[in-house]
């Protein structure tokens, strides 16, 4: 029997910590029941008591309005005094908007996967994303070019800006309070890298036969064309939440370090990442494990030995923190 | 970025990469060192936004929705054009969702000189630059500003290149001159043509008929008065008398005969189907009238197909709960093969390779609102074959709606399409991502 799905918002997967929720959040062309197996079953494995939710968000709306929804809904259901966000690719950006929409101190760590954090998709990548058939997507979902989702996907870095803006010059108390002890991490899947011929394939590419036919050659070509190392649709150099260029000035600038230098900031990489490309990066069982740990680890300079499971597979670059405490 | 029209700047109208959807051309123009020039349907809807909808934003599918190519000119030479192709794919926001034509200098060339031959629709004539401003001639000023279509004869037409190698018909450019109308309603929600008495003594005159009925005798010609035409029988206005005598003009004569189509075929049916033409003779999607299913026939069709196509001992195909079934056309053959560098687009006549099904019905849904056409969406389905449904689902697809309600969409088969000719036959479910 063909199901056809309507779920949307918070359902728990595991846990039930009235202290610590943990929302997971899908991409595009996903829905909760994505997110859930296997990345939640893998990441439940670690998160102890913690209240683990999964969150189902129509990914063909506007990433500013997916974002204020989230923060509704979190608002209005999630009493827990920690509430920490992982996003997966554009689900990522949701997190960062909901938890910047207002000022929501239990919002603490966001983690975003596979998520093009400093840049924005450009065509080549978008129908890259529209053509990675159910090997990627289980679902029968096109990619819907008009919609606000999609549009919104290639011209995040302006709304990102935006939202940084709107911070700043809201009448608020303090702008900045809406960021207080918030801080942001990135997972890079980083399969296609310089160590792989032009003729490797990412895992969830996984094309038929048929497909490879006709697909290869100009997919090949634009992953070729790609700065290494990316996924396949995401480069590392925008998932990296811990660097900064000139022009970069978005709302995680604004997230100050903790009272004892604690970074804001930080891009971290299990040695399985270079195994893993888009779609595979959520079948990782380290990469579930890390997203934990980050969450789990109260100071990021400790991360790569924060867990004695994934001792010297982790590498991690915090990232400096332009905000300063709040007093 | 700000869009100024062209009436705001004193009848210029702005450089190309200030228009959002193309502002990646100051870039790619700079990178290559060539200027670039916007031509045809795609530069005169743009410039009916600026003139009737100041300030509104419109996208790339906004200025070549349904069958439109966006018509490009570089100023360089001609290898540098497959690197601007790959460079416009890799940069321009959804640019893989459209057709584009793209002439280097020397075809630029010589396809002005066909045009200055040709019979002049100014409203048509509009460019954009990315070299300068374009002033506007006094003719498509005066015509923008009444909101008319005015068409003028070309004495010359015979001796053009394109009418003395009979691929082109100078009966075509009644055609130019009602797509351009139909450009002007959709856009600025009104407008006619400056002299329907001339063009329906046009069509009348022996020479027109003579012409249609060559039309009819060539794949070549009557695939482009298809591809003319069907974007009129889609939109044309069914309470002007005068424009639908102009339409039955051209289906007398059996004029598309050779396509299975006749004039009381066409005018029963309410979904139309236009690719392009292959070297067989006949469109890579023969199904020009192809039966549409709406409502809960469409759902149900949809529902069923996707339970033939689950695997065994698999998880069934699941629809995304983000859209909800609008349409569903059950069978279309999509022909198999390639078309050769010289074949490529002979219907068309432009240098656009791309390949697209395009598709509009009459929907009972009378509304035409932002949101409804801009969820507009299509999955392609294998009509049988279980193992190619991860191939035709990855066909990229958009669509929109016109004025009326009338909704379209554009599907790339290029993935279907192998050497072999064998085709493959696939059902398009037509998608609506809901709101909300």
């Amino acid at each position: 029997m063909v199901k056809v799905l309507t779920s949307y918002g918070l359902k728990r997967i595991s846990g039930s910590s009235d202290e610590h929720a943990v929302v997971l959040l899908h991409g595009i062309r996903q829905t909760r029941e994505d997110m859930e197996r296997p990345f939640g079953t893998s990441f439940t494995a670690h998160s102890g008591a913690a209240s683990v939710y999964v969150y189902g968000y129509n990914h063909t709306q506007g990433l500013e309005r997916n974002g204020r929804l989230l923060a509704d809904i979190l608002q209005s259901e999630l009493t827990h005094p920690r509430i920490d966000l992982v996003g997966y690719s554009m689900g990522g950006l949701v997190a960062r908007l909901a938890a910047s929409d207002r000022s929501m101190p239990s919002i603490r760590t966001i983690v975003t996967l596979a998520t093009p954090n400093r840049g924005s998709l450009s065509n080549a990548e978008l129908a890259t994303l529209g053509q990675l058939g159910r090997s990627l997507f289980a679902l029968i979902s096109p990619l819907a070019p008009r919609t606000e989702g999609v549009r919104d996907l290639t011209r995040a870095q302006q709304i990102m800006s935006g939202r940084r803006e709107a911070i700043l010059s809201s009448s608020g108390t303090s702008p900045l309070a809406v960021m207080a002890a918030k801080r942001y991490a990135s997972i890079p899947g980083l399969f296609y890298n310089d160590t792989r011929t032009d003729f490797e394939w990412g895992p969830s590419v996984g094309l038929t036969a048929v497909q490879a036919t006709f697909l290869l050659a100009s997919m090949k070509r634009r992953l070729i064309d790609m700065q290494k190392p990316h996924d396949g649709i995401v480069t590392e150099s925008s998932n990296d939440l811990s660097q900064s260029t000139s022009y970069d000035f978005t709302e995680i600038h604004l997230a100050a370090s903790g009272p004892n230098g604690e970074p804001a900031l930080c891009h971290a990489v299990v040695d399985s990442c270079k195994e893993r490309d888009h779609g595979s990066i959520l079948e990782d069982e380290r990469v579930a494990r890390l997203a934990w740990n980050l969450l789990a680890c109260s100071d990021w300079r400790h991360i790569e030995t924060y867990d004695p499971g994934l001792l010297h597979r982790v590498r991690a670059h915090t990232g400096s923190s332009p905000g300063s405490p709040l007093p | 970025m700000a869009v100024s029209t062209p009436t705001a700047r004193g009848g210029t109208l702005p450089r190309l990469h200030e228009l959002p959807p193309f502002a990646c051309f100051e870039g790619l123009a700079r990178d290559f060192g060539v200027d670039f020039t916007l031509r045809g349907g795609a530069a005169a809807r743009a410039a009916m936004y600026l003139e009737y909808r100041p300030g509104e934003d419109f996208d790339l599918f906004d200025v070549a929705p349904f069958t439109s190519d966006i018509d490009l000119r570089h100023s360089g030479e001609a290898q540098l054009t497959p690197l601007i192709r790959d460079a416009i794919r890799e940069r321009v926001p959804f640019a893989s969702w459209c057709r584009w034509s793209l002439l280097d200098g020397e075809k630029s060339a010589l396809e002005q000189d066909n045009m200055e031959l040709s019979t002049r629709v100014p409203l048509r004539s509009v460019h954009f630059e990315t070299r300068q401003d374009t002033p506007l001639p006094a003719d498509v000023l005066s015509d923008l500003r009444a909101r008319r279509v005015s068409v003028f004869r070309n004495p010359a037409f015979s001796s053009s290149g394109l009418a003395r190698t009979d691929r082109d018909l100078e009966v075509f450019g009644v055609l130019l001159a009602l797509n351009t109308l139909v450009d002007l309603r959709e856009v600025s929600g009104g407008g006619t043509v400056a002299h329907w008495g001339l063009v329906l003594n046009w069509l009348a005159e022996p020479a027109a008929r003579d012409q249609l009925r060559r039309a009819g005798s060539s794949p070549e010609l009557g695939a482009r008065l298809w591809h003319m035409l069907a974007p009129q029988i889609a939109r044309a206005d069914a309470e002007d008398r005068r424009w639908q005598e102009a339409l039955s003009a051209f289906l007398r004569d059996g004029s598309l005969q050779q396509f299975g189509l006749s004039a009381g075929a066409i005018s029963g049916k309410h979904a139309l189907s236009v690719s392009r033409l292959v070297s067989t003779g006949g469109f890579r999607v023969p199904e020009l009238l192809p039966a549409v299913l709406t409502g809960t026939r469409a759902r149900l069709e949809v529902v069923a197909a996707l339970e033939r196509l689950s695997l065994p001992f698999a998880p069934a195909l699941r629809l995304d709960p983000a859209f909800e079934i609008v349409a569903f056309i059950p069978d279309l053959t999509v022909v198999g093969g390639t078309v050769s560098e010289e074949d490529m687009d002979v219907g068309h006549y432009s240098q656009a390779n791309d390949e697209f099904l395009h598709l509009t019905w009459k929907s009972r849904r009378n509304s035409a609102s932002d949101n409804v056409a801009a969820g507009l969406t299509a999955v392609a389905l294998p009509s049988s074959n279980r193992q190619e449904t991860d191939l035709a689902t990855s066909a990229l697809a958009v669509g929109g709606m016109f004025r009326s309600g009338q909704p379209w969409v554009r599907l790339d088969v290029g993935g279907f399409i192998g050497n072999r000719g064998d085709g493959r036959r696939v059902g398009v479910a037509v998608l609506r991502a809901r709101d909300g």
